[in-house]
């Protein structure tokens, strides 16, 4: 019995050509089942396919993104006397402790920007649709993760900027009807951002936001593995038509090697910007002092900052702000929900709609977010 | 025992005089509100109109209000009746609105009053006054001068604020405006042939004072009162100016009063610090004004004199410290501007600038060593600084090449996967064809 559980005979001679390491691993791992779902993997080829690397590229930063930190993180002290200092510490003392920071803090915006291209470019090629909705919905709660790490991590410099951002930020959270005093609490862990925010943001930042995002990233990496690569619509009609196949691209080794160039290129450019426009620091937060003009959160939450500007204090009595916000929070489930939203045909006129909503949300997005730079520059 | 402003001025005929136990306004007794109280006297005078309803309107806001104190406080009478004759009768202490010539004692019955004040803030000055009395103001009011300034004119009525308040117009930054209400009105000045002119704020809001006061939002910045006195206001003598300069620039004054200068001056009856330095419109300070066109030693000394030398030696030796400090600096903004930290260089450059700072006092003293001996501490730390700053330059350039050599590597791998992936497509067509 005992023999026979165990996966290879130990006292069996080795097969030739298994001395390797990879040898060593199969006999007593049994990698056939994983080497031959390598071979046959297969990433279809068409005018659409150079959007697949997008999800890869995203990957690639989030990791660059947890390498980045964790080095921090051997020297980062989340208290409100020794944050700033750390930091400060990490990018004049410790040898390439300058690069290691800034290429955190511009990663930090490129992984955020690449996401937003791979969920626009998945929501256009419509590869939401029946059977990849569960792929759509682990990827836009990879997103708002993302945002979440992006909110948090924001904080932990300690400098006047993210102080007051923070303080916006939160404000918004607390303006939520009902729930809105306890997730200001929640967040801030007090009525005001103090040494107890700084230590909950880091808690957030790399204990709790990367526990739910392994399982999450998990997830979607194995539902995208077992349900392959999505056809764009008009691909799949025209394939359907001529009863043929698409041609295909083995994803071992060419599709990675096209991959490995956009990820080379990416740390090229990273490593680019982090020598040329370091990631500055800025002053260390006082939370006494006034907050200078003209605060504003990071890009990516400019639109929604942006537009609660601009809506009235009051509406029909209501407070102008909480509608907002709650408004904001429709679409996001609207946008989360629209695997379940957009179910007729592909080509029908429910689905168009829901397309040019889309092109909606882009311009309004992108018109936003110009708005709020172009009048913080004015300013 | 009287309160310490009842010591010197004679109020014999003002309630001031009165015993303390019954000099200090009415107390809030019974069990009626302050607002119940005040109340009566207000929804009367709402209704009168004109200048009776005038103080109704913003007294809510005074501090006396906010306080707790009442209409009846200050003007007396028995604000629980309704009946005007009873409300507004002698016999109920009822002291009406008071003269000019009343105001200061009307204010001081309560302000000279130690124990009194002292139950709202115990670190209140109480001697306002007496000060008030020695003052060029004071002085005038007793002689029948009802133009001058009492304490209403300058701190407001029925709206009064804290000093503290930006609202006052005893708030440093009002101060200007405040003083010159009456000192820059051509008509309003008429007779007081005594004074300078009516130039002075105009010529002080050109100062470097009014601009720390104004642009750098520095409080603690020199405005009228503070060389005038604010109660006791007067002009400073000819011989009391370094005096009243050196209360703030007090090596300054040291330096002056030990130098040949100091018996030079009183001898010749010239004011001191204000010779070279003017009075109300008071220029930054530096080396301009010891050599070159703008030198204030030449409008004295001739040129090639012993005065003229030493003041250009100053004035060269200062100009090659502080064109080091400004080297320095550049070349730490632009390290700055490069990402690099220099939080610790600039604190050090701090240094340099205080023996820059001390050079140009020490100049009051005439005396060449002194002046050498501080730029000789400065000019090493500022080429340690510059040093720095161009070491950190340096770093930036060679974190560059660094990463312009990484990119170069990486366009090399990206180029050979590039020709790998052709080479790979072309040998896929061949072996399909």
């Amino acid at each position: 019995m005992e023999k026979s559980s165990s996966p290879k005979e130990p006292e069996s001679s080795p097969a030739p050509g298994r001395c390797s390491p990879l040898g060593w691993l199969e006999e007593r791992l049994d990698l056939a089942p994983l080497k031959e779902f390598v071979r046959h993997k297969a990433v279809p080829v068409h005018k659409h396919s150079h959007w697949y690397y997008l999800g890869g590229m995203t990957l690639f930063l989030f990791l660059v993104q947890v390498i980045t930190g964790i080095l921090l993180l051997l020297y980062y002290q989340p208290s409100e006397s020794n944050a700033f200092e750390s930091v400060r510490f990490v990018m004049t003392q410790v040898r390439f402790g300058w690069l290691i920071r800034s290429i955190h803090g511009w990663c930090a915006n490129l992984v955020m920007a690449l996401a937003f291209s791979h969920m626009f470019s998945t929501f256009f090629l419509k590869s939401y649709r029946k059977p990849r909705e569960l792929t759509w919905v682990s990827g836009m709660l990879l997103l708002g993760l993302m945002l979440g790490f992006g909110f948090s991590g924001y904080l932990l410099p300690w400098n006047t900027l993210s102080y007051f951002a923070t303080m916006v930020g939160t404000n918004i959270a607390g303006a939520l009807p009902g729930l809105g005093p306890f997730v200001l609490r929640f967040l801030r862990g007090g009525d005001s951002i103090t040494g107890a925010t700084l230590t909950r943001f880091f808690g957030f930042h790399v204990a709790i936001l990367p526990a739910i995002t392994a399982p999450v990233l998990m997830l979607h990496l194995w539902l995208i593995q077992k349900q392959g690569m999505s056809l764009p619509v008009s691909v799949e009609e025209k394939h359907r038509a001529e009863g043929s196949k698409p041609p295909e691209l083995r994803f071992f080794p060419d599709f990675l090697i096209r991959e490995l160039m956009g990820w080379y290129i990416a740390l090229a450019v990273l490593a680019g910007l982090a020598a040329l426009f370091p990631w500055e620091l800025g002053v260390k937060a006082d939370p006494f002092a006034s907050a200078p003009p003209g605060i504003q959160p990071e890009w990516y939450f400019l639109f929604m900052f942006q537009t609660l500007k601009y809506i009235p204090a009051k509406i029909l009595s209501l407070d102008g702000e909480v509608l907002g916000i709650l408004a904001f929070g429709l679409g996001g489930v609207l946008w989360l929900l629209v695997p379940f939203i957009d179910r007729g045909p592909a080509t029908g006129n429910w689905s168009r709609r829901v397309r040019q909503a889309g092109v909606f949300v882009v311009i309004y997005i992108i018109v936003m977010t110009a708005v709020a730079y172009v009048l913080k520059e004015s300013r | 025992m009287p309160a310490p402003g009842q010591e010197s001025a004679p109020v014999a005929a003002a309630p001031a005089a009165q015993a303390p136990g019954t000099q200090a306004p009415e107390n809030l007794t019974g069990d009626q509100k302050p607002e119940e109280k005040q109340a009566t006297c207000i929804i009367c005078h709402q209704n009168q109109g004109g200048r009776l309803s005038a103080p109704t309107a913003p007294f809510p806001t005074d501090i006396h209000a906010e306080r707790g104190l009442t209409c009846a406080s200050c003007h007396g009478g028995d604000p629980t009746s309704m009946d005007p004759k009873v409300a507004m009768s002698a016999a109920k202490g009822f002291r009406g609105k008071p003269s000019r010539e009343q105001v200061p004692e009307f204010c001081g019955r309560c302000h000279s009053d130690t124990a009194y004040m002292h139950r709202y803030n115990p670190s209140v000055q109480t001697d306002q006054l007496r000060l008030y009395y020695t003052s060029q103001h004071g002085k005038l009011l007793r002689q029948g001068d009802r133009r001058v300034a009492t304490c209403i004119n300058c701190h407001s009525v029925h709206d009064i604020k804290l000093v503290s308040d930006p609202g006052s117009p005893v708030y440093p930054l009002n101060i200007p405006g405040t003083c010159g209400k009456c000192h820059s009105d051509e008509n309003y000045m008429q007779g007081y042939a005594d004074l300078p002119g009516l130039t002075q704020v105009a010529d002080y809001e050109k100062s470097v004072h009014y601009a720390s006061l104004k642009e750098q939002g520095n409080l603690s910045a020199p405005t009228c009162v503070t060389c005038h006195s604010s109660h006791g206001a007067v002009p400073p003598g000819a011989r009391s100016i370094a005096d009243v300069c050196g209360t703030c620039h007090a090596n300054n004054r040291q330096y002056f009063e030990k130098s040949a200068h100091a018996a030079a001056f009183a001898e010749m009856d010239v004011r001191g610090c204000v010779q070279c330095h003017s009075n109300h419109d008071v220029q930054h300070a530096d080396e301009r004004l010891l050599a070159g066109p703008d030198s204030v030693c030449m409008t004295c000394h001739q040129e090639g004199d012993t005065g003229a030398q030493r003041a250009q030696a100053m004035a060269a030796t200062i100009r090659r410290l502080e064109a080091a400090i400004i080297q320095a600096k550049t070349t730490l903004d632009e390290a700055d501007r490069a990402g690099m930290d220099v939080n610790g260089a600039t604190a050090e450059l701090a240094a340099a600038h205080s023996h820059l700072v001390i050079s140009r006092t020490a100049i009051h003293s005439l005396d060449v060593a002194q002046v050498d001996g501080e730029i000789n501490q400065g000019l090493p730390i500022a080429a340690k600084v510059l040093q720095e700053g161009k070491d950190k330059l340096a770093e930036v350039q060679s974190r560059r090449k660094g990463v312009a050599l990484f990119c170069l590597l990486v366009l090399g791998i990206v180029l050979s996967l590039y020709l790998y992936i052709r080479q790979e497509n072309k040998t896929r067509q061949s072996s399909q064809s």
